[in-house]
Formats: structure tokens, C-alpha cells, sequence
């Protein structure tokens, strides 16, 4: 691929950043925010910290990794930019890269803030083990989005898996139950994060192989 | 009607209304059926089946009840051990969230507790440790609430019951509300034995005036209202969003049809849509309810469900399609669907299973076969809730029109924005 190819990767993706993500950084900075009002967020223990960040705060995963396709579900968009060239590949994994820095940056500031209030948990444990239930939701949105082409159906997916882990809870699902750390469970995240990057390179996988047909 | 039954076909043959269809399936087989089953072929040790026909001299088991020599020991332990932690339990929203009240609530805490009983806290934790540890010298479990009851603390108690509860309800007011000593809700802290005059009039109730049916249409509405107050609003918004792929909008704008016309079709055909599912769904536990009853010689309602079905989650569906239909309009974004999923999320898991006032719930909840007197208890509060949410769905339709005749006329283009991100990509 030629330096402008590389130079027309790079204008996109700080076109993304700059268009498309403020709007979800927001409502998932909103969605965060509302957590005091829902949940006790003062002095919460190892389970009470694990509750509130996998049942609550890792839901911002299903607004942000979406937005690794999303900008491509708009026709006419997606023409425009599909007339010049460029890694798209490599802008694909840009905007995973970001939507992971970003969904680590508002859970690693929401951990900060549960520590500041007196939370009692590791601090790292914590924060991994949230990142990877986001990744996993929103994975599995992506993949649903790239298989589908459809945004709404998008989101069927993982919160459905969300609801079967509130309603038949660990034994039942076994490695694919996403609440592990307010259920006192140890391993399991490891299975989800790999599950989740297994699933988003069959994301992007899927979408080349379309782009190839097309 | 034309253009209603165009947009029912459009549903029809969209992936999201399929996948709806197969959410509200499963919810049907792992939560309404499973119940249906245990009470028909596979009876639960502890759960009788409502088709039990009550035996004088049985054990019934129990129900709570405000009985005050009950209620107040425990309410003085629970508020005990809280006020030593220095951490007290509400629930605003349904959610357990801690309060730290300062000094100043937690010694009138210990004021009351004191003006109740006599006795310090230290007290009263001496007692606490006396009665839990006669208990596990007579190997007796240390399990508390719901059925098992609680301990039967040697609490003195000093004030009448009145003032209790008003102290009660006091120590409610300074955690903020939503405690677990709100005077409504002490009476989860007493039980009484079910007897038999009251499982045969439960089992009357059942048999004979809910007719089977009307019970099982009641613990069907509760699960199915939690699936359509959850993901209800997915199938509208994905009609619209859709619009904008296949052109839609485009097509009809600019032909003769009213906004209201185009808006209402659009609204009743996703209501009509959602509806047809669940209703198709409830005649499977109809026809088996049918016959497993004819086999004990009891008549089932044909209605049960229907009636149901039609004054608990008409009114869901059609408040989860308006905010699809007003959040889709306004931004042209799903963002819908996460106020909805937030909505129902918090609805379902705040009031109580069976027995509680509707208040301003969006999913009416009635988790059992039976209970028919507490519903009826609740059948004024019932409609008003429903009656309520029926007018705000139609507010919903009323500004989803208003929104649709703004696009219309190219006064409200949130796409706008994204057509300058276009020329920018251009360029």
C-alpha cells in the first residue's frame, strides 16, 4: 500500500474519532454517570465493586464497539470512501484499537472513582475483568453487524446473553456467564476476552470476504 | 388499511422482528412453560401445584403476615445490625445502594432502638449472640427470611405498635426513603400458617373462577411483559431505521398520504406485529391447560389468556413502540432501544413479584398461578396503570407525527450532519 494510502487510513480515522465518537463517548460518559443513582457506588467490596462494573458499567461495550463498522452501514458514505485507496484492514483495527482504548479509559476512570469512594477490590483484577465482559458484549454486536449488515439486530445478541446470565446465572452458561466477579468465580474472563477477539476477527474476516464479492 | 398491512409484511420479513419472535419463544420455554410444567407433570417439594386439591389436617405453609409480636423483634435486630455496620441497604430503583448516614441519624437510631426496647445497642447485640447461639446448639439452621421466618429474638418491647411503626417510618425518612423499614413493608418480617379454609378458597379461586386459564394468563403476562418491556422497542426501531436503507421515506413523502396517516400505520402495524406472536403463543399453554384439566374434570376459560393478554400488555406494547417510534424519529440513531432496554431493565427488577401496586410499572407483575384475591385487590390500580400507559403511548404517536411532518417539511434533519461529514470524507 502506497504512503498516501496510509496518509488516507489515517485522515479517516481521525475523521471517526472526531465525528462519530464524541456522540457514543458521551452517551456511554452519561450512562456511567447515572450509575449512583442505581447503584450504591461508596465503599464497595470486592462482589459490590464486580456487581456494578459487569452488570452495569461494561454495558458502554455494546455502544462502542459497534462503532468499528458502523461508519461503512451508511451507503452513501461507505461509496465515498470506498472510492479512494487505502489498508482497510488497517483502518478496521484502527477503530477496534480505539473503541478498546476508549471503553478501557471510561472503565479504568469509573474504577477510579468506586476506589475514591472507599472501594476495597484490585484495582487491575477489576478493571480487566469489566474490559473483557465489554469486550465480549460488544464483540458480539460487532459480529452480529458485520454478519447481518443490519445496526439494530446488532444489539439483539449480547443483550440477550445479558439476560440469560441475570436469569439462569453461571451453572447454566458456564464460561460464557459474563458476571464472574461479583459471583466470587475466578477464570472465565480469560475465555471471554478470547472468545471476544476470536469473534471480531471473524467480524472483519466477514466484511473483506463481502467486500471481496461485491 | 393498505399501507398497514404493507408495513405488517415489511415487519414480517425483517431479521430483527424474527429474532424478536425467537427471544419471545425462548423466554416462553425456560420461564412460563418450565412453571407450567412443574405445576402439571412435575410438582416441586415445598411448591404445591395449583391443581392440589387442599386435604383438612395438611400442612398449607405460610404467607407473611404483620403480626406485631413478630414484626418488631426482627425489624429492632435487622435495624441493629445495620446501624452497627454504619451501612443501611435502600432501594431507589430496585438495586441494593448503601447509605452512610452521619452521626447525627445514626444516634437518633440509636435513640429509637433504645425508646422501642429499653436497651443500648450493645444490648441488644448480647441478645442477638444469646439467640443465634441457642440455635445452633439445637442444630437449628441459620437461615433468615422469606419462608424460613426469622429467629424468635427475647426482645422487650417497651411502645405500642402504632408508635412503632411511626418510629419505623421515621428511621425510613432519614435514610431517604425505600428502606427496608418502610412501614408498608414490615410485614414481610411476620408469618402466619396458611390454613385450609384459605388454600380451598385459594383453590376455588383457581379452579373455579379463574377457570385455570385466567391464572396461567396472568403468570404468562408477567414473563411475556418483561421480553416485550425489554426488546418491544427493537421492532420498531428497526422498521424505521430500515427506512432509511430501502428508501422508504423517500418513496412515500412526497405522495398525498398524511403524516398522521403514514405515522399510524407504521405504529399499529409494529403494535399489531408484536401483538399476533403472543398471541399465537398463548394458545400452545391454552390447549395443554385445556387438557390437562378436562382430565381432572375441570373447565378451563377460553379466554383466560386473551383477556389478559389484552388489559396487562397491550398497553407495554404500545409505549415500547412509541419511544422506538419518538427516539428513532428525533435522531435517527437505535438509541431507542438502549432507553428502552434501560427502562425495562430497572422496571422488572424494582416492585415487587406478586401482590405489589402497579404504581407506574410498565410490565404488570404477577409471578404465580394463583392469588386471584390480591388481583382483585389491585384491579382499580391495575387500570389505572394500564389506562395511564395507554394515553402516553398515544402522546408517543401524537409526537411521533409531529416529528414525521417536521422531517417532511426539512425541519428537523438530524442527517444533516452526516451528509457535511460526507463532503468532508469527499474532500
Amino acid at each position: 500500500m502506497s504512503a498516501a494510502g496510509w496518509k488516507n487510513c489515517v485522515t479517516l480515522l481521525r475523521l471517526d474519532l472526531r465525528c462519530f465518537y464524541p456522540g457514543t463517548v458521551a452517551l456511554s460518559v452519561l450512562w456511567l454517570a447515572l450509575a449512583p443513582l442505581l447503584f450504591g457506588i461508596d465503599n464497595l467490596d470486592s462482589a459490590g465493586a464486580g456487581y456494578v462494573l459487569e452488570r452495569y458499567a461494561s454495558v458502554i461495550g455494546v455502544f462502542l464497539f459497534p462503532r468499528v463498522l458502523l461508519p461503512e452501514q451508511e451507503e452513501n458514505l461507505r461509496e465515498a470512501v470506498e472510492a479512494k485507496a487505502f489498508p482497510r484492514g488497517a483502518v478496521f483495527l484502527g477503530r477496534f484499537a480505539l473503541s478498546a482504548g476508549l471503553t478501557g479509559l471510561l472503565l479504568g476512570g469509573f474504577v477510579g472513582v468506586l476506589l475514591l469512594r472507599g472501594g476495597s477490590f484490585s484495582a487491575w483484577g477489576h478493571l480487566s475483568g469489566a474490559l473483557s465482559t465489554a469486550l465480549a458484549l460488544g464483540a458480539l454486536c460487532l459480529f452480529t453487524l458485520a454478519v447481518s449488515g443490519n445496526v439494530v439486530a446488532g444489539y439483539f445478541p449480547p443483550l440477550v446473553l445479558y439476560l440469560l446470565c441475570l436469569f439462569l446465572g453461571p451453572g447454566r452458561l458456564g464460561r460464557l456467564y459474563l458476571f464472574g466477579l461479583s459471583a466470587g468465580l475466578s477464570g472465565g474472563k480469560g475465555f471471554l476476552a478470547a472468545a471476544a477477539l476470536i469473534l471480531t476477527a471473524a467480524a472483519l474476516a466477514w466484511q473483506a470476504l463481502q467486500r471481496k464479492i461485491r | 388499511m393498505r399501507l398497514l398491512f404493507k408495513e405488517c409484511r415489511r415487519i414480517l420479513g425483517s431479521l430483527v422482528y424474527l429474532l424478536f419472535v425467537g427471544v419471545l419463544v425462548v423466554f416462553y420455554i425456560t420461564q412460563f412453560h418450565q412453571d407450567m410444567a412443574w405445576d402439571t407433570t412435575d410438582p416441586r417439594e415445598g411448591f404445591p401445584s395449583p391443581f392440589t386439591v387442599p386435604v383438612e389436617g395438611e400442612d398449607h405453609g405460610s404467607r407473611a403476615a404483620e403480626v406485631p409480636e413478630q414484626v418488631v423483634p426482627t425489624a429492632v435486630m435487622l435495624l441493629l445490625e445495620e446501624y452497627e455496620a454504619g451501612v443501611f441497604a435502600v432501594y431507589p430503583a430496585g438495586f441494593a445502594k448503601e447509605i452512610r448516614p452521619g452521626q447525627e441519624v445514626l444516634d437518633r437510631i440509636a435513640g429509637i432502638l433504645r425508646e422501642i426496647t429499653g436497651l443500648s445497642p450493645a444490648e441488644l447485640a448480647a441478645i442477638r449472640t444469646e439467640t443465634f447461639e441457642t440455635m445452633q446448639a439445637e442444630g437449628r439452621p441459620l437461615i433468615f427470611g422469606g419462608p424460613y421466618g426469622y429467629p424468635d429474638y427475647p426482645v422487650p418491647v417497651l411502645v405500642e405498635y402504632e408508635l412503632f411503626r411511626r418510629r419505623m417510618g421515621e428511621v425510613d425518612a432519614l435514610l431517604g426513603g425505600s428502606s427496608a423499614y418502610n412501614p408498608e413493608e414490615l410485614f414481610q418480617y411476620g408469618r402466619v400458617p396458611i390454613t385450609y379454609e384459605e388454600r380451598l378458597a385459594e383453590y376455588e379461586d383457581f379452579a373455579y373462577r379463574d377457570r385455570v386459564t385466567g391464572a396461567y394468563g396472568r403468570l404468562f403476562c408477567d414473563y411475556i411483559g418483561i421480553d416485550i418491556a425489554l426488546f418491544g422497542a427493537f421492532v420498531s426501531v428497526a422498521l424505521l431505521m430500515s427506512d432509511r436503507k430501502s428508501g422508504a421515506m423517500e418513496s412515500v413523502y412526497p405522495r398525498g398520504k398524511s403524516s398522521l396517516a403514514i405515522a399510524s400505520a407504521r405504529y399499529f402495524a409494529v403494535v399489531l406485529m408484536i401483538l399476533a406472536p403472543v398471541l399465537a403463543l398463548s394458545l400452545v399453554p391454552l390447549a395443554q391447560l385445556a387438557a390437562f384439566a378436562g382430565g381432572l374434570g375441570l373447565a378451563v376459560d377460553p379466554l383466560g389468556f386473551v383477556k389478559y393478554i389484552l388489559w396487562w400488555l397491550l398497553p407495554t406494547i404500545m409505549t415500547v413502540t412509541g419511544v422506538g417510534f419518538v427516539f428513532t424519529l428525533l435522531t435517527d440513531t437505535p438509541i431507542g432501544i438502549a432507553v428502552q432496554f434501560l427502562w425495562g431493565f430497572l422496571d422488572f427488577s424494582s416492585g415487587m413479584l406478586i401482590g405489589g401496586e402497579p404504581g407506574f410499572g410498565l410490565a404488570i407483575r404477577h409471578n404465580t398461578a394463583g392469588r386471584l384475591a390480591a388481583v382483585e385487590g389491585l384491579a382499580g390500580a391495575i387500570t389505572a396503570n394500564r389506562l395511564f400507559y395507554t394515553a402516553l403511548s398515544l402522546a408517543l404517536l401524537g409526537i411521533s407525527v409531529l416529528l414525521l411532518e417536521l422531517k417532511r417539511r426539512g425541519r428537523l434533519d438530524v442527517r444533516g450532519r452526516l451528509e457535511k461529514l460526507r463532503h468532508t470524507a469527499k474532500a
